[in-house]
C-alpha cells in the first residue's frame, strides 16, 4: 500500500510542477499581450489561441490536484449528518463511484483523441509551428486518468489531506 | 422509467458528500447514451471550453486572489481605511464593511473574508464597546459582501454561463452593490446610536493626519489596484480577461520584490497550487456541465419547464417571486455548482417571462450573497461558528437583523430595477 502512496505522491509532484511552470507563463504571455495592445496597438496573432490552451491545462491539473485533497465540490453537509458508523462505507462507495465515472470519461476521451488525430486537426500554431490537435488535448485523458487514480488512493489514505 | 431511476440513484449519491462533477458526468453519460450518442460527445462539449475567451480570467484573478490575501495587504487595506473613517461616529464598523466588500471581490468570494479579517476585525469592533451579537451578525454577512463588484469570481463565472458581457454585467452590478452597502452602514450607524458605550477614535486632528499619513505611505503600491482593475473596466480601458491578467502581474510583482511579504520560491509555488486546485474544481465542474446543459437545451427542457410553470404562474412578478425562493433554497447549499448548473437553465425561462439576463443576473448574485449566510446551511454561518468559536444558534440569531436587510435590499432590485439603472443588454 505505502508503494501505492508513494506513487500517487509522485504524481502530484509532477502536476505541481506542471501547474506552476503553466501559471507563470501565462500571467507573463497574457500580460506581454496586453502591454503589445494598451501601448502599441498591435499583439500576437497565435497568442491568445496558446493562452486559452494554457488556461485547459492549468485547470484540468488544478482538478487533478483537487482529487488528490478531496477538494471537489461536493454537499457538505453529508459529512454532518452520516452517522460515524457507516462512515467509512459511504466515503469509499462514493470514491468508487468518482474514480468509475472518471475511467469511462477518459475513454471517452481516448476516442475523442482518436477521432481528432484521424483528422490530423491542428489546435493553434505558436510562430510558424503547427501544434497538433491531438497533442493539445492529451492532457484530457490523462486528467481523467489521474483523478480515477486519486480518488481510488484516497480510500487508504487517511487524515493526510493538507494543500 | 430507467431515467428516474438514475436521477434518483444520483441525487442520493449527492447526499452522500459525492463530488457534483462526477454526478453531471455520470449524467452527461447516461443521457448520451440513450440518445445513441458516442460518449466522446461529452469530451467535444467539454472542449468548448478552450473557446472561451474570457475564461483566462478564473485562474488569474484567483492565483491573484490568493497572493493577496495571504500576503500582509488586508493588514495594510485596514490601516487605511481606519485611519480615514475610524473616527466618524460607527467608524468602525462602517470601515469593517468596506474593507471585507473590496477584500471579497477581490479574492474571489470562496469564504476566505471571514477567516482572513475576521480575527483583525473582531477585538477592533469589541474594543469600541460594540454588542457581541451586533459584531457576530456583521462579520458573519461581510463574508460574502462585495460579491457584486469586479473581478469577484462568481460574476465572472455567471457572465460565461449565461454567456452575458461580463464588463456590462460589472457595470449593472455597481449601483445594487454600494447600495447594499449603504444600507449595511446606516443600520451599524442606528445601532451605534442606540448603543451609549460605543466610542470612536478620539485622536487630535494633527495625530490622525499623522496615522493617515503612515497608513497611506505604506500601502502606496497596493492603493492604485482596486481604482486599476475596477476603474478600468468601467471605464472600458480594458476587458475582464485583460483586468486579471495587469491584476495578477502587478501582485506578483509588488507582493513579492516590492513588499517582500512572500517569497518568490517558497510561498509563491504554494499559492500556486492553493489556487488552481480551487480553479480546477470549478473547471472540471464547468467542463462536465457544458455536455449537460446542452443536451437538457437540446431536449428543450427550459421551455418544457416554462410551459409547465406558465400553467400555474402567469405574472412576471410570481415568478419572480417564486425565483427568489428557489435560489435561495439553493444558493445556500453551494454556490458554484448553483451557477454552473441552473443558470444555463433559468436564463431561457427567465426570458419568456421578460426578465432580463443581467437583470437576473444581479437577482442571482444578491440571492448567492444572501443564500451564504441563510440559516441552517449558509457557509457563512459555519465559517463564523469556528472563526469565532460561537455557537451556531447564537450565531443564527446574530444574522437576523443583517439578513432582513438584504432581503429587502433583494426585494428592491428584483421589482424596481429602474432604481438601481439596470437597463439590461
Amino acid at each position: 500500500m505505502k508503494f501505492i502512496i508513494k506513487i500517487d505522491n509522485a504524481l502530484h509532484t509532477i502536476e505541481k510542477c506542471l501547474v506552476i511552470a503553466f501559471v507563470f507563463s501565462m500571467v507573463l504571455l497574457s500580460f506581454l499581450q496586453v502591454t503589445l495592445r494598451l501601448f502599441f496597438h498591435s499583439g500576437i496573432v497565435w497568442m491568445d489561441p496558446l493562452l486559452r490552451h494554457m488556461v485547459l491545462w492549468s485547470g484540468l491539473l488544478g482538478s487533478a490536484m483537487a482529487a488528490r485533497f478531496s477538494r471537489h465540490f461536493a454537499l457538505d453537509i453529508a459529512h454532518k449528518i452520516i452517522p460515524e458508523k457507516i462512515k467509512k462505507i459511504v466515503f469509499t462507495t462514493m470514491n468508487l463511484f468518482t474514480a468509475t465515472i472518471s475511467l469511462f470519461l477518459f475513454w471517452a476521451a481516448m476516442k475523442f483523441l482518436r477521432d481528432e488525430s484521424a483528422a490530423e486537426s491542428i489546435a493553434f500554431h505558436i510562430g510558424k509551428t503547427a501544434v497538433n490537435a491531438a497533442l493539445a488535448e492529451s492532457i484530457l485523458p490523462a486528467v481523467f486518468l489521474l483523478i480515477a487514480f486519486h480518488f481510488l488512493v484516497n480510500i487508504f489514505r487517511s487524515g493526510e489531506n493538507e494543500a | 422509467m430507467t431515467g428516474i431511476f438514475v436521477f434518483i440513484f444520483l441525487l442520493i449519491l449527492a447526499f452522500t458528500g459525492t463530488p457534483v462533477f462526477s454526478l453531471i458526468g455520470a449524467g452527461a453519460l447516461y443521457l448520451f447514451h440513450t440518445a445513441q450518442i458516442d460518449s466522446s460527445a461529452v469530451i467535444i462539449e467539454m472542449m468548448r471550453l478552450a473557446n472561451f475567451p474570457a475564461l483566462i480570467a478564473i485562474p488569474l484573478f484567483t492565483f491573484a486572489g490568493y497572493i493577496l490575501a495571504e500576503s500582509n495587504a488586508p493588514k495594510r487595506m485596514l490601516n487605511i481605511a481606519q485611519s480615514l473613517f475610524g473616527f466618524l461616529p460607527a467608524g468602525v464598523a462602517i470601515v469593517s464593511i468596506l474593507v471585507a466588500a473590496l477584500f471579497t471581490a477581490f479574492t474571489g468570494a470562496s469564504g476566505i473574508t471571514i477567516i482572513a479579517l475576521g480575527g483583525l476585525l473582531y477585538p477592533m469592533l469589541l474594543r469600541e464597546k460594540y454588542k457581541e451579537k451586533f459584531i457576530l451578525g456583521l462579520l458573519t454577512t461581510t463574508g460574502s459582501l462585495g460579491l457584486l463588484f469586479p473581478p469577484s469570481l462568481p460574476i465572472i463565472l455567471y457572465g460565461l454561463v449565461a454567456k452575458i458581457s461580463i464588463d456590462k454585467l460589472f457595470r449593472a452590478a455597481f449601483f445594487p452593490g454600494v447600495f447594499l452597502l449603504i444600507i449595511l452602514a446606516f443600520y451599524s450607524y442606528l445601532s451605534y446610536k442606540k448603543n451609549p458605550e460605543t466610542k470612536r477614535d478620539s485622536i487630535s486632528l494633527k495625530k490622525r493626519i499623522q496615522k493617515i499619513k503612515t497608513a497611506l505611505a505604506g500601502a502606496v503600491w497596493e492603493i492604485p489596484l482596486p481604482f486599476l482593475i475596477i476603474g478600468g473596466i468601467y471605464k472600458g480601458w480594458f476587458t475582464a480577461s485583460e483586468a486579471s491578467s495587469i491584476m495578477a502581474f502587478y501582485v506578483l510583482i509588488t507582493e513579492v520584490f516590492i513588499y517582500k511579504d512572500l517569497s518568490l520560491t517558497k510561498d509563491i509555488p504554494k499559492i500556486t497550487v492553493k489556487s488552481m486546485v480551487l480553479v480546477g474544481a470549478i473547471f472540471i465542474m464547468l467542463g462536465m456541465a457544458l455536455g449537460f446543459t446542452n443536451y437538457a437545451i437540446d431536449a428543450q427542457l427550459p421551455e418544457k419547464v416554462f410551459i409547465w410553470l406558465h400553467s400555474f404562474v402567469s405574472s412576471k412578478i410570481l415568478f419572480l417571486i417564486i425565483l427568489n425562493i428557489f435560489l435561495l433554497a439553493i444558493n445556500m447549499i453551494e454556490i458554484f455548482s448553483a451557477i454552473i448548473i441552473v443558470v444555463p437553465i433559468i436564463v431561457p425561462i427567465a426570458m419568456q417571462y421578460n426578465v432580463d439576463p443581467i437583470h437576473l443576473g444581479i437577482i442571482f448574485l444578491l440571492n448567492l450573497e444572501i443564500g451564504y449566510m441563510t440559516p441552517p446551511l449558509g457557509l457563512n454561518l459555519f465559517l463564523s461558528n469556528s472563526r469565532f468559536d460561537r455557537n451556531l444558534t447564537e450565531i443564527y440569531r446574530a444574522i437576523i437583523p443583517f439578513w432582513l436587510l438584504q432581503l429587502a435590499v433583494l426585494f428592491l432590485i428584483t421589482y424596481f430595477p429602474q432604481m438601481f439603472f439596470i437597463t439590461g443588454r
